[in-house]
């Protein structure tokens, strides 16, 4: 269970990027993160996994408090899929970049093996394993970058607005994707017909402040909840 | 392809080729990197003069390319590179040193032209043989060597990290020099004035994704000691190789192999 108390993020004593903010997201939730651009998703996001640590308030994942102490545990129950994939990809080939994480964790080699190849099934690019990074499309690499963290099994998968530069084919297959993942998901993004299709539960966010969260269903079907902060309505309600 | 993508492609083939699973590519790291160093210092400590000393260390090189199937010409690119280097830096050995030593056909043979020659056979010799320890070695085994040899853990990782962070430096390079050149298109290179804000821009953004890669890297539990601690089993292929490696190379420094097979047919 993830749980977010008090919780106020600046980089600067005059700036506050996130104020006050409280909510809890229970084991095998789906649950999506969304603001306008600027919002503060992002940096949530990085609170989570001790990315910035100067916070007020208190984080926890699982009865594991977020401090310098306990990130090693922390991190190896989260997979963090990073919005530009080439922040995420850096080695030589696609399996090596999946492997990266269970050598790092120093399991067998015959585990590592057996986990990468397992992650890459999940996402069906298999034949990719060999080819090198830099020849992969763009939607190629988002899947990649799914592969490296499913490699740690993690218990939370998070998302960063995972739908940028994706096209419709590409875009639908995450969709199925992440609808086939188990686990807790945590989707930050501004694609709501994404958020629609995938989450049970939505926070809003707007200037570092939570200004909803509920049902899926009821925010986003709620048109002047949306567009007074930044938002539309999902494209598949705004026909009907 | 354009040289940046060139570059990339060209450190995407080492990895290939790092990979294959040849003679070299599975002997241990530390060996291999210490008959690098031994034929460097071997090579370097030749008369400048001594031509057919010089020519014979190349004998080990032909052997290595041979046996571990390992084209010299992969290479060129870097030799041609090289050479120009030691043109520019040999070029005044012919001019200053005109001490004639022997006639071929009347025309003089100085000592500054076989020093020079010397100095470009030593250098593309240099190359080659650094070439086979990275074209055989990842860079995490070479790590894990200089670990052996006592190298301060703090250099071996920046090392390392600098060599991984080639390619994204690359990718940003090009990204950069792409946008500048769509709207700079009757443009040869980059205008002067370009060049303040294009550096500017590039080291910001490098900063940045150099930030993001290490992010990444942390949250799948990197930690800097995790090459370094895989062991690597010293099997006794390694130690043979070590061994003839070391001997070879002994006789082609200290013997004159040439002098000898001329006597022969004297």
């Amino acid at each position: 269970m993830i749980k977010v108390e008090n919780v106020s993020f600046s980089y600067d004593k005059k700036n506050t990027i996130i104020s006050n903010i409280n909510f809890s997201i229970n084991d095998g939730e789906t649950v999506g993160l969304i603001g306008a651009n600027g919002a503060g998703k992002s940096t949530i996001l990085k609170l989570l996994v001790g990315l910035e640590l100067n916070t007020q308030g208190e984080i926890t994942i699982d009865d594991l408090k977020v401090q310098k102490d306990n990130l090693t545990k922390i991190r190896q129950k989260i997979g963090y899929v990073f919005q530009d994939p080439d922040n995420q990809l850096f080695m030589p080939t696609v399996y090596e970049d999946v492997a990266f994480a269970p050598k790092n964790y120093k399991f067998s080699p015959e585990e590592v093996h057996k986990r990468t190849i397992e992650s890459l099934q999940k996402v069906g690019i298999e034949e990719l394993k060999d080819k090198p990074i830099f020849q992969l499309s763009g939607g190629q690499k988002k899947l990649v970058t799914i592969a490296t963290v499913l490699s740690m099994e993690p218990d939370i998968l998070i998302f960063d607005e995972p739908t940028i530069a994706l096209d419709p084919k590409n875009r639908r297959k995450f969709i199925y994707l992440v609808q086939a993942l188990k686990g807790t998901k945590i989707i930050a993004s501004h694609d709501l017909d994404l958020i629609y299709d995938t989450c049970s539960k939505v926070i809003l966010i707007a200037n570092g402040k939570i200004i909803a969260q509920g049902q899926t269903k009821t925010i986003l079907e709620d048109k002047d909840l949306l567009e007074n902060n930044g938002l539309e309505l999902p494209l598949s309600l705004s026909k009907r | 392809m354009n040289k940046i993508e060139n570059a990339i492609y060209q450190i995407d083939m080492f990895d290939k080729q790092i990979n294959q699973k040849s003679i070299f590519n599975q002997l241990h790291p530390l060996f291999k990197l210490l008959l690098t160093f031994l034929y460097l210092i071997l090579l370097t400590s030749i008369n400048p003069y001594d031509i057919f000393t010089t020519i014979a260390m190349g004998i080990y090189l032909f052997i290595i390319s041979i046996v571990g199937n390992l084209p010299i010409k992969n290479c060129k690119k870097q030799l041609k590179v090289v050479l120009l280097l030691l043109i520019i830096v040999g070029i005044a050995n012919p001019i200053i040193d005109r001490r004639v030593i022997t006639y071929i056909n009347n025309i003089p043979i100085t000592t500054g032209m076989i020093s020079f020659i010397t100095l470009l056979i030593k250098g593309s010799f240099a190359l080659i043989n650094t070439y086979f320890l990275i074209a055989t070695t990842s860079i995490e085994s070479i790590c894990y060597a200089l670990k052996m040899l006592h190298l301060p853990n703090m250099l071996i990782i920046v090392f390392m990290l600098i060599y991984r962070y080639i390619t994204v430096f690359l990718k940003q390079v090009e990204d950069i020099w792409t946008a500048y050149s769509m709207r700079a298109p009757k443009q040869k290179g980059v205008h002067y004035t370009a060049w303040k804000s294009l550096i500017g821009s590039f080291m910001l953004r490098s900063i940045d994704r150099a930030q993001n890669v290490y992010e990444s890297m942390e949250l799948r539990g990197f930690s800097p000691d995790m090459f370094l601690l895989e062991k690597r089993k010293i099997n006794v292929r390694s130690v043979s190789y070590f061994t003839i490696g070391v001997m070879l190379l002994l006789i082609l420094r200290f013997i004159p192999i040439f002098n000898m097979i001329g006597y022969i047919f004297i």
